[in-house]
């Protein structure tokens, strides 16, 4: 999943950025409001955290013309503001959550992967596709309450396909909300990642979880089990 | 003990009442003065008419005999008790003559007085009523005698037409000075109205403002009132202006020293130290961010002040809940609305969602399924001019215990560390509560069933 993050504070910038991209996000990192807007606008992030305080552009102004531009990725709002004044006009602005500074980093991953799972129509943070169960709080997959080792890399990309299973998801598609903006796209090691978790899956080849659509992409054929609340 | 002021109409009424009483019983006492002067001496001239009009038909050259006829030009004087008497005595002092008035009543001693002189007496008290006399001496020189024998010649006249003359004089004076004194009164009283009506014109949009019908003082008033309401204008522009920059400020300051606070926060998170010295900087850390966050609510608060417009509260409470339901979202909590019609808040927007948003909020955090948030405004008090206003929120969590019910009010006192926040925003909401509003909050707890209950106060 591709986050964006708009800080004006260069050490938090940092410090959240290498933290995000720790836990498997690709990152975009923007350390004011204009390259911010630039970022929402063009990439096809998952997730935006924004610093209303930014001495350029303001925060609430990002979130009003993404919103303007029908960019619908759920965003989280970071303020040292405490007022619910201020709180409650950027939720309506559009925003989807909060968190006033100081904040614990935890917390803010916590809201991040709620907020994603939200957008992908999931409310469980256990993503449950036919007998697979993802769990993304603690990064763990289990088949039938069987856990199987995965990587990082392979995580980030279940996690993808698992979010949206069902529907097809193209290569490039998968590149790019997986990779930052400026990294070495090989789709080679996409095909790689993907055969290694049918392996992984899917030991005997019988369900064959992970579809390839020819000439379009994958598709987890596992629908959700639990109740999508949109 | 201090008086109240009197109103302006008082004072001025009275004063000019007080005047016109002074002024009024003053001239009242010197004209009834005057007219009876003036009808003593018409008194006195009549009786001395009466002296000249006996003089010019006496004849004493007989006494004895018809000192007078038997038909006066005044018939008073033969009617008995008619209160006009004449009689006549002799030097001696014997009586000569006495009309025929004077039937039965007692003979009166005559003054000795002078000859050729009038002597008045007033009043004389005889047996039957009090009487104004006058006397004259004359020496009659009858033909044949060569000493003039001396007689004095007494008319009387019944007190009571005088008294009967002064007494409708006084009634018909007072009459007219009290029906002068009520029409003076009444023309002051307009008077007074007419000149102290652009005083209630202010008063009147000053009321205005305190409802929220209009932002300043707009119409035309004398030039004694243009300073004032001149002022008045700036204050409230001033207000606003102050308010607002204030805000900024803070705002601006809780930016300045919550950033640091984050990046020292995070960045604990990465570096190397023991656990212990880890959770020092930690808990030192969140007791910075707790004073910050509030101290910096309690100087933003504005409380109540008199020219706050009414502000509908259920539109804050919708815009609240509306938040809450996306901040809550994962959890589907049922959080529900309730306003009764006139809820009115009369304050500033910013101090209900502080209020409001804290409580709602906090119940979001605890509540297993629904938190419903309520706002009526409270019966109005003798003499209240903004009803107060009830906001309470309930939720369905597992509750507090009644020890900490009462200290989690307490400043700074946190009640669970992994609900953040919690100490900081029922401390907060109580000092908006409490402090701006002097109002008052209440918590009733039980498993389940919490319901937390603030009174804000606008007078």
């Amino acid at each position: 999943m591709r986050v964006l993050i708009v800080e004006d504070e260069p050490n938090l910038l940092d410090t959240l950025a290498t933290r995000l991209r720790s836990e498997g996000y690709a990152v975009d990192a923007a350390g004011n409001g204009r390259d911010g807007l630039f970022a929402g606008s063009e990439y096809p992030i998952d997730l935006a955290i924004v610093d209303l305080g930014l001495p350029d552009i303001p925060g609430t102004e990002l979130i009003k013309r993404w919103r303007a531009a029908d960019r619908s990725f759920p965003i989280l709002i970071l303020t040292a503001r405490s007022s619910w004044e201020d709180k409650v006009a950027g939720l309506e602005l559009g925003a989807d959550d909060y968190l006033v500074k100081p904040f614990h980093t935890e917390e803010l991953l916590a809201r991040v992967r709620a907020l994603l799972r939200r957008a992908a129509g999931w409310s469980d943070p256990r993503l449950r596709c036919g007998p697979f169960t993802l769990d993304t709080s603690a990064k763990t997959l289990f088949a039938e309450d069987v856990e199987i080792e995965i990587t990082a890399f392979e995580y980030k990309v279940l996690e993808y396909l698992m979010l949206h299973a069902g529907k097809v998801v193209s290569k490039g598609e998968l590149s790019e909300h997986l990779y930052e903006e400026d990294a070495d796209r090989d789709s080679n090691v996409l095909e790689v990642i993907i055969g290694r978790l049918r392996r992984k899956l899917d030991p005997s080849r019988t369900l064959n979880p992970v579809e390839t659509a020819r000439g379009q992409g994958y598709r987890f054929r596992f629908a959700p089990n639990q109740q999508n609340d949109g | 003990m201090t008086v109240m002021p009197r109103s302006l109409n008082a004072r001025v009424l009275s004063a000019a009442g007080a005047m016109l009483v002074v002024f009024l019983g003053v001239a009242g006492f010197a004209i009834d003065h005057v007219f009876r002067e003036t009808a003593m001496a018409s008194v006195q001239d009549r009786l001395k008419a009466q002296i000249f009009m006996l003089l010019s038909l006496a004849n004493l050259d007989e006494p004895a005999v018809h000192p007078l006829p038997d038909t006066l030009p005044n018939p008073s004087l033969a009617v008995p008790d008619s209160g006009q008497y004449a009689q006549i005595f002799s030097a001696a002092g014997d009586p000569v003559w006495r009309s025929r008035s004077m039937l039965g009543l007692g003979v009166q001693q005559p003054p000795t007085t002078k000859v050729g002189e009038f002597s008045f007496q007033a009043p004389i008290s005889s047996a039957a009523e009090p009487l104004f006399c006058l006397s004259y001496a004359v020496e009659w020189e009858t033909r044949g005698k060569a000493e003039p024998t001396t007689y004095e010649f007494q008319v009387c006249e019944a007190r009571k037409a005088y008294d009967l003359q002064i007494q409708r004089f006084r009634r018909s004076l007072w009459g007219w000075f009290g029906g002068l004194t009520a029409l003076m009164l009444l023309v002051q009283t307009l008077i007074l109205r007419w000149g102290l009506r652009p005083l209630r014109q202010v008063a009147v949009e000053v009321r205005a403002i305190e409802a929220g019908r209009q932002s300043e003082i707009t119409g035309a008033y004398p030039r004694e009132l243009r300073a004032l309401t001149r002022n008045l204008n700036a204050l409230i522009k001033a207000r606003d202006f102050h308010v607002q920059r204030y805000r900024n400020a803070l705002g601006d300051l809780a930016h300045s020293l919550k950033t640091p606070l984050a990046v020292i926060r995070s960045q604990l998170e990465d570096v190397e130290l023991g656990g212990e010295a880890r959770k020092t900087v930690q808990d030192q850390v969140a007791q910075i961010d707790d004073t910050v966050r509030y101290q910096l609510q309690r100087a933003a608060t504005v409380g109540r002040h008199a020219f706050a417009p009414p502000l509908e509260a259920s539109p804050v409470l919708e815009r609240i809940a509306g938040s809450l339901r996306k901040v809550y979202h994962a959890r589907a909590l049922d959080i529900t609305t309730r306003a009764e019609a006139d809820a009115l808040f009369y304050g500033d927007q910013g101090d209900l969602m502080e209020v409001v948003g804290n409580l709602a909020d906090n119940a979001c955090k605890w509540a297993r399924s629904a938190v419903a948030i309520s706002v009526r405004p409270l019966p109005r008090r003798p003499g209240q001019n903004r009803p107060a206003l009830e906001v309470s929120v309930h939720d369905d969590g597992p509750g507090m215990p009644a020890a900490l019910a009462s200290e989690v009010l307490r400043r700074g006192l946190r009640l669970d560390e992994s609900a953040e926040g919690q100490g900081i925003g029922l401390s907060v909401v109580r000092d908006v509560v409490e402090g701006g509003y002097g109002g008052t909050i209440r918590i009733d707890s039980a498993p389940g069933n919490t319901l937390i209950t603030v009174v804000f106060e606008f007078d």
